[in-house]
């Protein structure tokens, strides 16, 4: 009886973590042009309407490269800094781990106007540029978390052996530690991507005319409801998925 | 092995990110915090003239405080709900299922929705909370209204809906790795003592699962006290966040030393929360003082 | 009748065994250790006894009445725990009130009493000063004895111990091995010890059952175990012997023999085997270190072999000599350091041990 009450309960809950979701994939394949229950007859117009959608396509190839080069910024620049805050002893040291912190603990809304007040001060005008350095910005917070916690779990003997053969510092970091946490980084970049690509408390405000994907539908739906949203929609889910798995078993070789 | 890198090369590996923070985190959170102190003219124009007046209006105009304390409600019973969600759920998973693997996967299930973009999980609610959409589609064939309902979707009700449904697993997450932590032997201890499984549950799991259980909690207060979206899109014309009241004043109110002080309080508020959550976490944690 | 009894008891994890066929009869008032390599199945018993496994067959009585199927809280047994398993959120005292508080109906305790009855077992375990303190506060061998106090404070009618000195350092293991047999002594109480230790199996129990890969081989004293096993294996893990195959010659009506050894042998009595023995059988002979006597070649003893000392381990209180017999046999002979004559790596020496100190088995 109990045992029943537990599992029950359990079940409950995931389906409603997944009812809606499956909702959505669903109704992508209505040929209805309101979302309407139940669904009457079933089509893949939403899809030709989605693929000829000029602006949505737009917006979707200006998420890819700011999520692309928003992504490879904030790896070459978080990396060393990582590397750096796991090997090192400075002055401020905990200043700088809470401060690089504060995109991802602090509210994304007054980080979005903050930027939005300051950019322009210093010559960013609002533009996909700006919305870039706002996404660098708190994925710098995700690659430090990500892989301060593989380097902590770098044996240390690796790089004392690669002195002791007589590299250099320069030489170690390259050839050893880096390929050594490869499948961290990896996995870090794909989880930048992912969350640069959904992102929008910031980016809503440091956007100008080019819509990011998340913004063009929030647009769509503010416009009214379209199934054209559902089909989109399905696809990202099923876009997220892929990454997911693939960086899931990236962080579980890592684990090796 | 310190000694192996000069300062020049701790600078070169540090340096772009410290001047990266300052130019466009550090400096932007420190210009909103002097433009909150500032005022602004009839057109909206921020005039460089220190005063309080933004933050006395903040606590003495109704709209801002009332809101304000909605808003804190309103995360409060959003934080709850998500704990009531999470709990026999990681509850489930921690203690009840057996095989390692089986876990894994379920526990898979719980953190995948994290990562699924949050304008799509807000909108599925649309489809389901919507005028014909498949609360109201069910609840005319079985006969329980004969009018489809239109003040679900667009209420408090639905934004609410649709936060515990995004925050979830940002609850469940920790949730479960505090429950998973706790040795099995202790469980066996209490029913070896005569405990049955609601004493179990109440007097040894909940206690050791709280700063686990505290720590997503804060989770989920502390995102929607900063959440904009789910009102604009679930919410009805008067569900408004105190977010919302910044997004207006950056926007069409354009009164950005106003804004800009709402913002700071938010700010304040949160670090008060997570302050308090540190505290409490601490002192519940059980296994981190041996 | 015995206070506990486990008839036919199986356990399976999907189709391979960890415990088979076990009958196992407690008396009341007994220490029992249950003794065996690490994995043989003796946290599984124990956990079936507990409740906290159910066997795939079999039935478990205690005092007559059949709990196979009730859950832990509904036995009258408790458990001291292989980590201890205190409740980190709750103090030394609350730890010790926790079972007392579970009492229902009948036997709810109130307030009074059960601080009574915690105050007993602060004082029985000697940590009445540490009532406050956490147990994360607490020494591993001040845990042992709080995980001790709780679990004896239910008024068990058995309590059942898994490995509880493992987590503690030799010395303090010694002294804790005394001061729970005597506790258990003073309650009267039914103990059921598991460890793989078989020092600490010797020292404690009234009756050992040893067991070997889900089997329950023997149970006996510490004497019987030591003195006959039953199987190979008992004659293997208890003690130190060294093991070899031999012949058995010259049998007599006694049960006595002659055992041959390659080019030597040596006379055993019929109390080294349970079954006759055939002329010319094969056999596998144990021979414990401390049965093994050394004496200088050039003393006059009935000694039946000579060896040349190998090499000398220096053990605590005793020296344990590797002895050459020819180059057949490698012996280990365990002698005090004190009193006896002393060797020296390459000395000729003699050997001998009793007719009755060797267990021969079968092949
Ligand atoms: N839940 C389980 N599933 C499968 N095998 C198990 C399980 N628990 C124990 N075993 C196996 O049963 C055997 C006996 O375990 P255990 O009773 O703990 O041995 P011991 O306490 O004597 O060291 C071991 O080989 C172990 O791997
Ligand atoms: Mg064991």
């Amino acid at each position: 009886m109990r045992r029943i009450f537990t599992t029950g309960s359990a079940a409950l809950v995931l389906a409603f973590i997944y009812l809606p979701l499956l909702t959505i994939i669903w109704y992508s394949f209505s040929a209805e042009s309101v979302n309407s229950f139940p669904i009457k007859a079933y089509s893949l117009e939403w899809y030709k309407v989605m693929a000829n959608d000029e602006s949505l396509l737009r917006a979707v190839g200006n998420s890819l490269r700011v999520a692309f080069f928003s992504t490879v910024i904030a790896l070459f620049i978080g990396v060393p800094a990582t590397f750096a805050l796991h090997k090192f002893d400075f002055i401020g040291k905990k200043l700088l781990e809470r401060i690089v912190l504060m995109p991802i603990t602090l509210p994304g809304i007054v980080t979005g106007v903050a930027m939005l007040s300051f950019f322009p001060k210093i010559g960013v005008e609002l533009s996909l540029v700006a919305v870039g350095i706002g996404h660098i910005t708190f994925l710098l917070a995700i690659v430090v978390t990500q892989l301060l916690s593989r380097f902590k779990r770098l044996d240390p003997n690796l790089e004392q052996a690669a002195y002791d053969l007589g590299a250099t510092p320069l030489t170690t970091f390259f050839t050893v530690i880096i390929p050594n946490i490869r499948t961290a980084i990896i996995g870090a970049a794909l989880l930048c991507l992912v969350l640069s690509m959904d992102e929008i408390p910031v980016t809503f405000f440091l956007i100008a005319r080019d819509n990011t994907l998340p913004i063009e539908i929030y647009g769509m739906m503010r416009r009214g409801i379209t199934p054209e949203v559902n089909a989109i929609s399905t696809l990202i889910f099923l876009a997220t998925i892929v990454i997911l798995i693939l960086s899931l078993r990236f962080s579980r070789k890592t684990n090796d | 092995m310190t000694t192996a890198y000069s300062n020049r090369a701790k600078a070169f590996l540090l340096l772009p990110m410290v001047v990266w923070l300052i130019a466009f985190l550090l400096l932007p959170y420190v210009f909103i915090f002097a433009q909150s102190l500032m005022k602004s003219d009839a057109f909206g124009n921020v005039v460089v003239e220190f005063t309080a007046e933004s933050y006395i209006k903040i606590f003495t105009s109704k709209l801002y405080y009332a809101t304000l304390l909605k808003t804190l409600m309103m995360s409060c019973l959003v934080a709850v709900s998500c704990v009531i969600i999470s709990l026999p759920l990681c509850y489930f998973i921690a203690f009840k299922v057996q095989s390692e693997s089986r876990k894994t996967m379920l526990y898979t299930l719980i953190v995948l929705p994290f990562w699924v973009s949050y304008i799509v999980r807000a909108y599925s609610w649309k489809i389901i909370l919507g005028q014909f959409g498949i609360l109201n589609g069910f609840l005319l064939t079985t006969g329980l209204i004969t009018e489809p309902l239109e003040i679900i979707l667009y209420s408090d009700f639905a934004t609410i809906i649709c936060l515990v449904y995004i925050l979830t697993p940002f609850v469940a997450i920790p949730m479960y790795t505090a429950l998973e932590q706790i040795p099995k032997s202790l469980v066996e201890a209490a029913k070896d003592l005569g405990a049955g499984s609601l004493t179990t549950f109440f007097r040894i799991i909940i206690p050791l699962g709280l700063p686990g259980i505290i720590s997503g909690a804060t989770f989920a207060l502390v995102l929607t006290m900063g959440d904009f979206l789910a009102p604009i899109l679930l919410g009805g014309p008067n569900t408004l966040f105190i977010s919302n009241i910044v997004q207006n004043l950056f926007g069409t109110s354009n009164d950005k030393p106003l804004g800009s002080a709402v913002g700071i309080v938010i700010l304040a508020l949160i670090v008060l929360v997570l302050e308090v959550s540190t505290y409490f976490e601490k002192k519940y944690s059980s296994f981190k003082s041996s | 009748m015995p206070i506990l009894t486990l008839s036919n008891i199986e356990k399976y994890y999907g189709t391979s065994y960890v415990v088979k066929n076990l009958n196992l009869a407690i008396e009341q008032g007994e220490f029992l250790t249950i003794l065996g390599p690490s994995g043989c199945g003796k946290t599984t018993t124990l956990r079936m006894i507990g409740g906290f496994e159910l066997p795939t067959s079999g039935s478990i009585t205690l005092k007559g009445e059949d709990i196979s199927g009730l859950p832990p809280y509904k036995r009258h047994v408790n458990t001291v725990f292989q980590n201890y398993a205190l409740f980190p959120n709750m103090n030394v005292e609350e730890n010790i009130a926790f079972g007392l508080k579970q009492k229902k109906g009948s036997e709810k305790m109130s307030q009074n009493r059960i601080q009574s009855r915690v105050e007993d077992m602060l004082a029985m375990v000697q940590m009445s000063d540490f009532r406050k303190r956490k147990p994360q506060e607490l020494s591993g061998g001040q845990q042992q004895r709080i995980a001790i106090a709780r679990a004896v404070a239910n008024d068990p009618d058995i309590l059942l111990l898994d490995e509880p000195l493992g987590a503690l350092d030799l010395k303090l293991r010694k002294q804790m091995q005394i001061e729970l047999k005597s506790l258990q002594k003073r309650l009267g109480k039914t103990f059921v010890y598991v460890t793989h230790d078989q020092e600490e199996a010797l020292t404690m129990s009234d009756r050992i059952a040893v067991m070997n890969a889900g089997n329950l081989e023997q149970i006996g004293t510490s004497n019987e175990m030591y003195y006959h096993p039953a199987t190979p294996f008992v004659a293997e893990f208890i003690g130190e012997s060294i093991k070899f195959e031999a012949r058995a010659k010259k049998t007599q009506n006694d049960g006595s023999a002659l055992i041959d050894v390659g080019t030597m042998s040596f006379p055993i009595s019929g109390k080294t085997h349970k079954n006759p023995l055939r002329e010319g059988q094969k056999v596998v002979v144990f021979l414990r270190s401390e049965a093994i006597m050394l004496h200088p070649a050039n003393t006059n003893t009935d000694a039946a072999f000579k060896g040349v000392i190998g090499d000398i381990i220096f053990v605590g209180s005793t020296r344990k000599y590797r002895v050459h017999i020819g180059n057949e046999i490698t012996l280990t002979a365990l002698e005090t350091t004190l009193g006896a004559p002393q060797y020296a790596v390459g000395d000729e020496v003699q050997i001998s041990w009793s007719a009755d100190d060797c267990s021969v088995f079968e092949l």
